[in-house]
């Protein structure tokens, strides 16, 4: 089969590096990458945790990443073999977190969420899917994004 | 101390050949290693790379795992270990800031996570893992963004380990916060937790992981019998059992792991089922399909800008990819574990979507029965569920699915001794049992294809044994009609009656002759049937079909596979007729295989076909810029 690059509707992604501490969240790189990107929401799937959020000049969803590094515990791992694995909760959680997200270019910022939904009224038989219940979503910063160039 | 007290030397690729850019990436970063001690680093990233790629799923997915050491020189050797968190009080000078006694517990290595991180992304641009090593035998070692481990004896299972929550959104299956002596982690809160393996639900039908539950396990598989406490019991079940294991993600109670152990919830053990086929879906994107060839490619448009893909691996695994327009294509993953028959060209995954947050999936299972899953934007994937009391199916026929309404399935397929069957799924009444349609009996290897003009009729049609092409309407008035014959024409036994209603009183058919012939006909309100002919003179490749779409009232593009296995197509419009065949952008499909093709928006069609590689291609046509190159099938 002969073969082109690929599709021109490739968007190309960028690497954000977050700094948090406490509760205060900053954005402190961007920076274009030549990368697949894996693991990204099926758009209008909903689930809990943590996402980063890629919004266009009017708000609008474009791409939604999950984020699974922002951290508020510390994890001590035992000396020996067979030991627990110890969870512990600084007094004030601080550290760095990276997140790869697509390059749209109406990308105009990112927004850090927290998504918690009530536990669901699960079905029973097979073939019906659970009734929706609408998620909370606590925003935890709303960073903007520089311009991309030459991406779709 | 800072990056003061050292200097970037640089990068060298350790393991791995997969391009960068379609790669898992994981950078080393050395601290506390001075200029002279650099080969300790190495030996530590050797043994590193060892334990990774001996630890199952990484081992089978090596092809799509790259390994980069980054070489830092510090001031001083070591690593800061103040009195306060037990240590000797050692301080040293180094580029991360490396420090036991986190919090005042010797064992937890922390280090400066933002210059980690800003040094990896400079250094390997494409990083997916960062891991700072560290120069101390004193144990020792963190998670969060970057993992840290020393270089004490079994360290780095610290590194895999959390390459599990930073790489693949794995939860800590352990049962307890701080050991088990703690308070107020006796029962999990009653909200799902979102990572995938750790659920709240023993529900077998919605289980996250319940395809990969054995029927005779039991749910819950252990349950804790005492809250209060972490459950120390052994394993009830064989070892690797899959089912629900009480105890998890922090809690004693209330909270299910899908195996009695894993590393995320020890060390030293192998990653679950479940954990590991997480990895495999994160990694297994960057690698390239090899399809099954002969099983057509399955797409739907959920909404015009998003399209999902489905087809069979070679193995027969059910896998699926989607683009959307803000992202691009996913990669191919598997879903919840399905295997499709094989038996002629296989059976392919038909896919329904009902309404734009959800999709409905068929295929014929390796025991011949028929099976469905569905996604949903709520809940995500189902687990693969016998449809409707069992029927045994012919090996690799196809599902054929009919959405009339957005509360309505109409199920369609050829039983093992022929019969042509259905069954419906109504949200009023759930599933039906499986009925014969009429008393059709279809030609061996011959598929039922229906279709709905309007939303209170079905029209089927088939290659019955006389090898000639048969009819039969449902109407919500009159209810099923006799099956009826279609003109004369002889058609391979083993062809599909491809259908479109251009508009609601307009049908035109498209099927292959017994002499490989490309032919049409259609019926019409107002005139009735049509005769037989062939299309431009067309040809397809035996076991190749025709695939027919209309984007408007007056035009058809068809696609096929010619028997010299060049991809082809032709289009009818109104007013001008039938155009001549043409091959497509220099397309060449895997002999046998059938071309798929959608129009999501009128001036566009997206095109799939497993080429003679057996890669999964696609292409597109746009009104503006015509045939686009054909490109494999992948993550964007």
């Amino acid at each position: 089969m002969p073969q082109e690059p690929g599709p021109d509707t490739n968007t190309g992604a960028m690497r954000l590096i977050f700094e948090y501490e406490g509760d205060a969240v900053r954005l402190i790189s961007q920076q274009p990458v030549d990368m697949a990107l894996t693991g990204a929401e099926t758009p209008l799937e909903s689930r809990n945790g943590h996402f980063a959020v890629i919004r266009d000049t009017a708000e609008r969803e474009i791409a939604r990443v999950p984020v699974s590094a922002l951290q508020s515990t510390l994890e001590v791992f035992p000396e020996t073999a067979g030991e627990p694995i110890l969870r512990i909760t600084p007094d004030t959680p601080r550290g760095a977190f990276t997140v790869i997200v697509p390059a749209a270019t109406a990308a105009a910022s990112v927004a850090l969420l927290s998504v918690s939904t009530p536990a669901p009224e699960r079905e029973v038989e097979p073939g019906l899917p659970p009734a929706p219940i609408e998620p909370t979503e606590t925003v935890l910063g709303v960073f903007s994004l520089e311009p991309q160039g030459d991406s779709q | 101390m800072s990056t003061a007290d050292g200097t970037i030397i640089g990068t060298t690729q350790i393991s791995g050949s997969a391009p960068a850019n379609r790669a898992f990436n994981v950078v080393l970063l050395g601290d506390g290693f001075q200029t002279g001690q650099q080969g300790a680093f190495n030996t530590a990233c050797t043994a590193f790379v060892t334990a990774l790629l001996g630890t199952a799923p990484f081992s089978d997915l090596a092809s799509a795992i790259n390994v980069f050491r980054v070489h830092v020189s510090s001031t001083d050797t070591g690593a800061d270990d103040p009195v306060s968190g037990g240590g000797t009080g050692a301080s040293a000078r180094t580029y991360f800031d490396a420090s036991f006694g986190g919090n005042g517990i010797r064992r937890l290595l922390i280090c400066n996570t933002s210059t980690v991180l800003s040094v990896a992304a400079a250094q390997v641009p494409q990083f997916t893992l960062a891991i700072l090593v560290v120069n101390s035998t004193i144990y020792g070692g963190s998670g969060g963004s970057v993992g840290t481990f020393s270089l004490a004896s079994g360290a780095s299972e610290i590194g895999i380990h959390e390459a599990g929550h930073t790489a693949f959104g794995l939860a800590d299956e352990y049962p307890y916060y701080a050991g088990g002596a703690e308070t107020g982690h006796d029962h999990h809160p009653a909200s799902e937790p979102g990572e995938p393996n750790v659920t709240i639900n023993t529900n077998r039908a919605t289980l996250k992981w319940g395809w990969a539950v054995a029927a005779s396990t039991a749910l819950p598989t252990m349950a804790n019998p005492n809250c209060a406490a972490v459950d120390s019991r052994a394993s009830t079940v064989p070892n690797g059992t899959v089912g629900t294991f009480e105890g998890a993600h922090y809690y004693h109670c209330g909270a299910y792991r899908p195996e009695y152990d894993c590393k995320m919830r020890n060390l030293s053990v192998p990653f679950c089922r479940i954990c590991a086929q997480v990895i495999i879906n994160r990694i297994g994107p960057l690698t390239t399909l090899t399809a099954r060839a002969r099983t057509p490619i399955s797409v739907v448009a959920r909404y015009p800008e998003h399209l999902d893909v489905f087809t069979a691996g070679s193995d027969g695994r059910t896998v699926t990819d989607w683009w959307d327009a803000s992202t691009g294509w996913s990669g191919w993953f598997q879903i919840s574990g399905g295997i499709a028959s094989p038996g002629g060209p296989g059976s392919p995954i038909t896919a329904v979507s009902r309404y734009a947050r959800h999709l409905d999936l068929f295929t014929v299972g390796t025991d011949n029965r028929i099976y469905s899953a569905w996604w949903d934007a709520s809940g995500g994937w189902s687990s693969w569920f016998v449809l409707a009391g069992g029927l045994i199916a012919r090996p690799g026929s196809t599902v054929n699915v009919v959405s009339r309404l957005s509360g309505h399935l109409d199920v369609f397929t050829t039983a093992a001794d022929g019969r042509i069957m259905s069954c419906w799924w109504d949200a009023a009444g759930g599933w039906s049992t499986w009925f014969h349609v009429s008393g059709g009996i279809a030609a061996a290897g011959a598929t039922v294809t229906a279709i709905a003009r309007y939303p209170f009729h079905l029209d089927l049609f088939t290659v019955g044994t006389d090898n000639r092409i048969w009819s039969c309407w449902w109407d919500e008035r009159s209810g099923w009609s006799s099956w009826f014959r279609i003109g004369s024409q002889l058609a391979r036994s083993d062809s599909t009656v491809n259908v479109v209603a251009r508009h609601r009183d307009q049908l035109d058919l498209f099927t292959v002759a017994s002499d490989q012939k490309i032919v049409s006909t259609w019926w019409n309100a107002l005139g009735g049937w049509g005769s037989w002919f062939q299309v431009s003179g067309g040809l397809a490749s035996p076991g190749s079909q025709v695939t027919a779409v209309s984007r408007y009232s007056n035009q058809l593009d068809l696609f096929t596979v010619g028997t010299d296995n060049r991809i082809y197509s032709t289009w009818w419009h109104d007013p001008g007729g039938w155009a001549g065949w043409f091959n497509v952008s220099g397309g060449i499909g895997a002999p046998g295989s059938t071309v798929t093709a959608i129009s999501r928006i009128t001036e566009h069609l997206d095109v799939f076909a497993v080429g003679s590689d057996s890669k999964a291609y696609s292409t597109w046509w746009d009104g503006r810029t015509g045939w686009a190159g054909w490109f494999q099938l992948g993550v964007s």
